[in-house]
């Protein structure tokens, strides 16, 4: 240190300059700041700002909606044999969605298979069937399943549709459902105590 | 660091801006000199002295004891010694400006208060970038020295901006960390931290859209743990809690909507948000205020 200090005295000048330019370098700091703390942070790595989550939350509750109509409800007896199925009327995202979370769970004893329907013909007679159809398209649905044993499950019907067992709707920020207790009767299905005690009366 | 010292005394060391008359003028000498050769400490020891009742007659003492504080700072990096050479340092300018700051070393002395408010800056900085939860009490006490010297220098000196940029960037490493854990104290800490953030700066579409996905994020969060384990009652409450994460993110993100229309990160937040509140006619109308934005 002595000996770059003894140097250091012979260049005066150029120490000074050294300095001046060490002081200059810190006023720029005081006055670029918010620029220097967002270089010096965009370069951190790892550490980002929050990504909005896009995923389909009306999916979500639908899928678990209807796999809690599955558990939840009793079926009639010659019901109780092979797979349970759920069928969903044109709405692939849901389908995927009940597959890739629910399908590897029984029902009762019976294995849970979630099929997709876009032909009211081919419907067959599932344990459950959901649509978002409306009119003619809803009316064909309802006609191929008539007295069957299918807990039909509509969603954002104004009213409860005749011939649809539940109504999926938005009311008070949250998804609801309202339950037709006689269709249910009629097809010989019995609504679970608990799903029947959380339904909305419109 | 040797050419800092240098230009600090190297000019002075024959009286110019004499320290006063005396015993204090010998002592301040002498401690340059031990400071030139390293013995920082020795050259303090000669200086306590004079350094019990700071008077202008002695402000050139408490300059050269500040700058031998800030020299064994950058050696031995002790906080003790910063805080002392921004004590001193102070100490020195105030007594100075009451003589009518003519001192010829008060640029000096200001230098030494900026590079030592830069290394509070600094290392409030790393902190941030090391960042564990709990860790923000610390850094914002760096980041305060760092304004305290700042404001030293430059009184009307604003840092509020500054100071929202720390927030951000607390509530980004808590969000880092609470994408790993799951945490709820974590996820506490982006919220608090954003909210703080907005607080100084309401314009900062940044901080506000930003605290509008997280929390919207953990609403959904909440969906998705939905299982074939979910109970009835399970399903019920989470939705209702969801509900409410949704509620409480709205207004945000119509914040940040009110800050900077038509931008469609928030146009597609708004879009989202509505849809998860079950509100799908809203929905609708800001996905086709989004599609709008889109347009080239």
């Amino acid at each position: 240190m002595t000996s770059t200090w003894t140097y250091l005295m012979t260049k005066p000048r150029f120490a000074f300059d050294s300095a001046r330019l060490f002081a200059s370098r810190r006023g720029w700091l005081w006055l670029a700041l918010p620029v220097l703390a967002t270089l010096v942070w965009a370069v951190q790595g790892g550490v980002q700002d929050p990504k909005l989550d896009t995923t389909d939350t009306q999916l979500l509750l639908k899928g678990q909606y209807l796999f809690q109509f599955a558990k939840g409800n009793d079926w009639p007896e010659a019901s109780k044999s092979g797979p349970f199925v759920v069928a969903v009327h044109g709405k692939p995202a849901l389908v995927e969605e009940l597959a890739t979370k629910y399908a590897s769970h029984p029902i009762g004893s019976q294995p849970l298979r979630v099929v997709t329907v876009e032909d009211p013909s081919a419907v067959g007679k599932p344990h459950v069937l959901y649509s978002e159809a409306s009119g003619s398209d809803l009316a064909a649905l309802l006609e191929a399943v008539k007295d069957a044993p299918t807990l039909v499950v509509t969603f954002g019907q104004e009213a409860l549709v005749a011939g649809a067992t539940v109504n999926l709707f938005g009311s008070d920020r949250q998804l609801r459902y309202e339950i037709n207790a006689r269709d249910a009767e009629k097809r010989g299905i019995l609504i679970g105590n608990r799903i029947a005690s959380w339904a909305v009366q419109r | 660091m040797v050419l800092t010292w240098v230009l600090a005394f190297g000019m002075e060391a024959k009286g110019q801006g004499a320290a006063g008359t005396g015993d204090v003028q010998v002592a301040v000498e002498r401690a340059i000199a031990l400071g030139k050769s390293g013995q920082f400490s020795e050259g303090l020891a000669l200086l306590a002295p004079y350094l019990s009742a700071p008077t202008p007659a002695t402000a050139k003492a408490c300059y050269v004891a500040g700058f031998l504080h800030k020299e064994r700072f950058k050696q031995n990096a002790a906080n003790a010694d910063r805080t002392e050479a921004v004590s001193w340092l102070g100490t020195s300018l105030e007594l100075d400006d009451r003589g009518g700051g003519r001192a010829p070393w008060g640029e000096s002395a200001r230098q030494a208060m900026s590079y030592l408010g830069g290394t509070y800056f600094d290392d409030a900085v790393l902190a941030v970038r090391a960042f564990e939860p709990g860790d923000e009490t610390g850094i914002l006490e760096l980041f305060d020295a760092h304004v305290a010297v700042a404001r030293r220098l430059n009184p009307g000196l604003d840092a509020s901006t500054e100071r929202t940029e720390f927030h951000k960037n607390i509530a980004r490493a808590y969000h880092h960390w609470y994408s790993t854990t799951g945490e709820e104290a974590h996820f506490e800490g982006v919220v608090t931290h954003y909210e703080r953030a907005v607080a100084l700066s309401p314009q900062d579409i940044t901080a506000t859209y930003n605290l509008a996905v997280s929390i919207y994020n953990r609403g959904v969060a909440l969906l998705k743990s939905f299982g074939v384990e979910t109970s009835f009652g399970e399903m019920i409450a989470m939705q209702e809690k969801s509900a409410a994460f949704f509620e409480q993110a709205l207004p945000w993100f119509e914040h940040a909507n009110e800050l900077q229309p038509k931008r469609p990160e928030t146009l597609r937040g708004l879009m989202i948000v509505h849809h998860s509140l079950q509100d799908n006619a809203a929905s609708e109308a800001f996905r086709v205020q989004l599609e709008n934005a889109l347009k080239p």
